[in-house]
């Protein structure tokens, strides 16, 4: 029964969701057709052209911001983060008294991306759309997003920020997105299990070092129970891509799948080992849990999860300890997270008024602030001489080991972006074999990369538009 | 030991496992909202709550939750009432009126219920936003309007109540209206209830359609209001989540409580009839 949803608010039925990401991905084609989508919408060809074609959705300033230009700002943000988010839109709006912005929550990206695409069919839409990176991509390539070069000035650009992660969101030279919450995995160790057993206070430098020390780790237990020594992720395929990089593969090269070949399958095979032949690792639930909870010692999840683990892990009363990800040949670190885009078909006032939005949440002190209050990453560089966020990076340690892993980082394989369910084929591969040690990593790739080539045949068109 | 008292010994020990199955996941959610942020994570699980009332507290000022309740309660008289009087005029037709083609219209409605509603949800937004209806309270209630599986309920239902009255209350001269009202709709009562709680309970859980077609948080419903306690990734206040979602589902379970004897008269009243 559907509708028993609301008992689980951890998951309120990821069938629904998949669902509705596959009806994404057959509506998402379709704008192609769809009258003033295609239009350039006064894009950059002439700035005083009142612009695109699309409405807004509704907003409802209250009425100290009444005839003010209105702003909608659609948000995948709950809880902790989407309070941060309000705030910093709320001192926007205090700030200055030509322009109204309103956040309006859409439920995570799985949820506001295909809403999305039914507000571009439907012609109302807002006017920056939060975008995780693995979702921007698919409506750049149906020629939805704004380019942003012309909006940037000498005060605000590329400099300000890290260089290697706005430039995740240029096509070519030009930016259809900017980058805002950005994460990327962390290699997490239980610093008393590692001081009991006698290993050195830091992470394995490679998958080989973590399986050498993995033997002795899963001799202690935990409430009766063998600990284990490292929990896999598999309800997401971003630590895996990690590990196809570390042992020198590729998902993709563009939209050339390379899943079934190479490091992807060596990294599989690895990891089917350690579970079941070697019996030190398993498919957990929630990886980072598990690991706050004490019951597996290592675990890799995203720097995001710093602040939930460090709950946990008081309660259960041990150190929390960071490193960077492990090498296997190479090093391997993907980002992730979200950041911005403008629409295309909006009018060109909404857009102006939108990117003024966007210049404040780039500010130091307001993407310190974001920083400070979410755990993602610093992306503007002036963010970590503000003294509050210069703090904490120098007092907490692991909050610092993902600003300096950083440099190391690069965005995901093009499958993973463009495909509008290239994530979920891949997961679910990926899950076989996790779970069963029965099942061969090459013949389940196999089937995997060939599901992804049907896929990439609908969507090359408009990529080589793009990326040619 | 003689074997019916065995057999009613294990009957009991299976109604008791049955019914730790359904209460375990309930008690862990009311225990939930009452604990601790680091009581939830405890590893081997603490049992007993710690009276954190602050939790409700916490959610409440997360979210709006006061409007969401009115939203919810809005949307959920006003759509439930649709339903149930939908779904009663159409099986009252396809019981006793006669016109033509009625079991092919029958056959097309049916089929309409093995269309998953997620495949309809982008073709409804689109039209829903034709309409101006996004973000009001119309978008929220019209689209549900048609209940095919109540008005397949209560069809069966009418099928198997005596011809004979009906018979009789039309050689007496009554119309339909009299004969539904007066006569039908009395007999149907358990079955009325059941499907004025299915309707009800649908639109009051209902999650991804209020969150298509509402964009403000002026507009939104209980159970959205559920997922801007939870974070997209990293930490999330499991104890005010449990509590947001005791406020959602409590009103649901008290009336489930209330109107229990009536579900079960309506489900099995039908099947022993025949």
């Amino acid at each position: 029964m559907r509708h028993r949803t609301v008992l689980r608010p951890s998951r309120p039925s990821r069938r629904d969701f998949l669902s509705m990401a596959a009806a994404a991905g057959v509506a998402v084609p379709l704008l192609g057709c769809a009258g003033g989508v295609t239009d350039d919408g006064g894009s950059g060809d002439d700035t005083s052209d009142p612009g695109g074609n699309l409405d807004q959705v509704d907003v409802s300033p209250p009425s100290q911001y009444a005839g003010r230009v209105n702003v909608a700002m659609w948000s995948a943000m709950g809880g902790v983060n989407g309070e941060a988010l309000a705030a910093l839109v709320d001192k926007f709006n205090q700030s200055q008294e030509d322009i109204y912005a309103e956040v309006q929550f859409q439920g995570a990206y799985a949820e506001s991306a295909p809403k999305l695409t039914a507000a571009l069919r439907a012609g109302a839409v807002p006017d920056v759309m939060m975008l995780a990176d693995t979702f921007w991509g698919r409506f750049l390539i149906n020629d939805a997003l704004e380019p942003l070069n012309d909006y940037f000035d000498d005060e605000f650009g590329r400099d300000d920020y890290v260089e290697a992660l706005f430039d995740e969101g240029l096509v070519g030279d030009e930016l259809y997105w900017l980058s805002f919450g950005r994460s990327t995995p962390l290699f997490y160790y239980n610093k008393n299990v590692f001081q009991q057993i006698g290993l050195p206070d830091r992470g394995p430098e490679t998958w080989t070092e973590l399986r050498e020390w993995s033997s002795a780790i899963s001799e202690l237990s935990v409430n009766g129970q063998p600990l284990k020594a490292h929990a896999f992720t598999g309800d997401d395929d971003w630590q895996f891509m990690a590990s196809v990089w570390q042992f020198g593969g590729r998902l993709s090269e563009g939209l050339d799948v390379t899943i079934d070949s190479g490091g992807a399958v060596d990294a599989a095979r690895w990891h089917q080992q350690y579970i079941f032949e070697d019996g030190y690792g398993y498919l957990a639930q929630a990886s980072g849990t598990d690991f706050g909870t004490g019951v597996v010692a290592t675990t890799i999840t995203s720097t995001g999860g710093l602040r939930g683990i460090y709950e946990a892990s008081a309660t259960a009363g041990f150190e929390v300890g960071t490193a960077f990800l492990p090498q296997e040949v190479a090093s391997g670190v993907p980002t992730g997270g979200m950041g911005f885009s403008l629409l295309k078909g909006a009018a060109q006032e909404r857009k102006d008024a939108a990117f003024q939005l966007l210049k404040f949440l780039g500010q130091p002190e307001n993407a310190a602030e974001w920083t400070l209050a979410t755990g993602y990453l610093p992306i503007v560089k002036a963010s970590m001489d503000v003294p509050e966020l210069a703090q904490t990076l120098a007092s907490d340690p692991n909050f610092n080991v993902a600003v300096e892993q950083l440099p190391e980082a690069q965005g995901s394989d093009a499958i993973r972006s463009y495909l509008p369910n290239g994530t979920d084929i891949i997961i679910s591969g990926l899950q076989r074999i996790y779970s069963d040690g029965s099942e061969d990593p090459q013949d389940v790739f196999d089937e995997v990369a060939e599901q992804l080539r049907q896929g990439v045949e609908d969507i090359r068109p408009g990529y080589e538009k793009y990326f040619g | 030991m003689t074997a019916a008292r065995l057999r009613r010994v294990l009957l009991y020990a299976g109604l008791v496992a049955v019914g730790l199955l359904f209460i375990g996941p309930l008690y862990w959610l009311f225990s939930s909202a009452l604990k601790e942020p680091g009581d939830i994570y405890q590893f081997p699980p603490r049992w007993l709550p710690s009276w954190h009332v602050e939790n409700f507290a916490e959610a409440w000022r997360a979210a709006p939750f006061g409007d969401f309740f009115v939203n919810s309660l809005i949307v959920t008289a006003g759509g439930a009432t649709i339903k149930l009087v939908n779904a009663t005029l159409t099986a009252y037709a396809f019981v006793f009126l006669r016109f033509p083609y009625k079991n092919v219209i029958f056959l097309v409605m049916l089929g309409a219920l093995m269309v998953p509603n997620n495949v309809t949800l982008i073709v409804n937004y689109i039209t829903v936003s034709n309409l101006g209806w996004v973000n009001t309270y119309l978008g929220l209630i019209v689209p549900s309007a048609g209940s095919v599986f109540g008005m397949f309920l209560l069809r069966q239902y009418m099928l198997t109540l005596p011809g004979d009255i009906v018979e009789a209350a039309r050689v007496d001269g009554a119309g339909h209206l009299r004969i539904m009202w007066q006569v039908v709709l009395p007999m149907c009562k358990p079955m009325l209830v059941t499907v004025g709680i299915i309707a009800i309970v649908d639109m009051w859980n209902d999650f991804i359609w209020p969150l298509i077609v509402t964009n403000t948080v002026e507009m939104r419903t209980l159970p959205i209001g559920l997922l801007y306690l939870r974070s997209t990734e990293g930490y999330s206040n499991w104890g005010a989540i449990m509590a947001g979602t005791v406020m959602v589902a409590l009103p649901m379970l008290i009336l489930f409580l209330v109107a229990q004897r009536q579900i079960t008269r309506g489900l099995t009243g039908g099947a022993v009839k025949g």
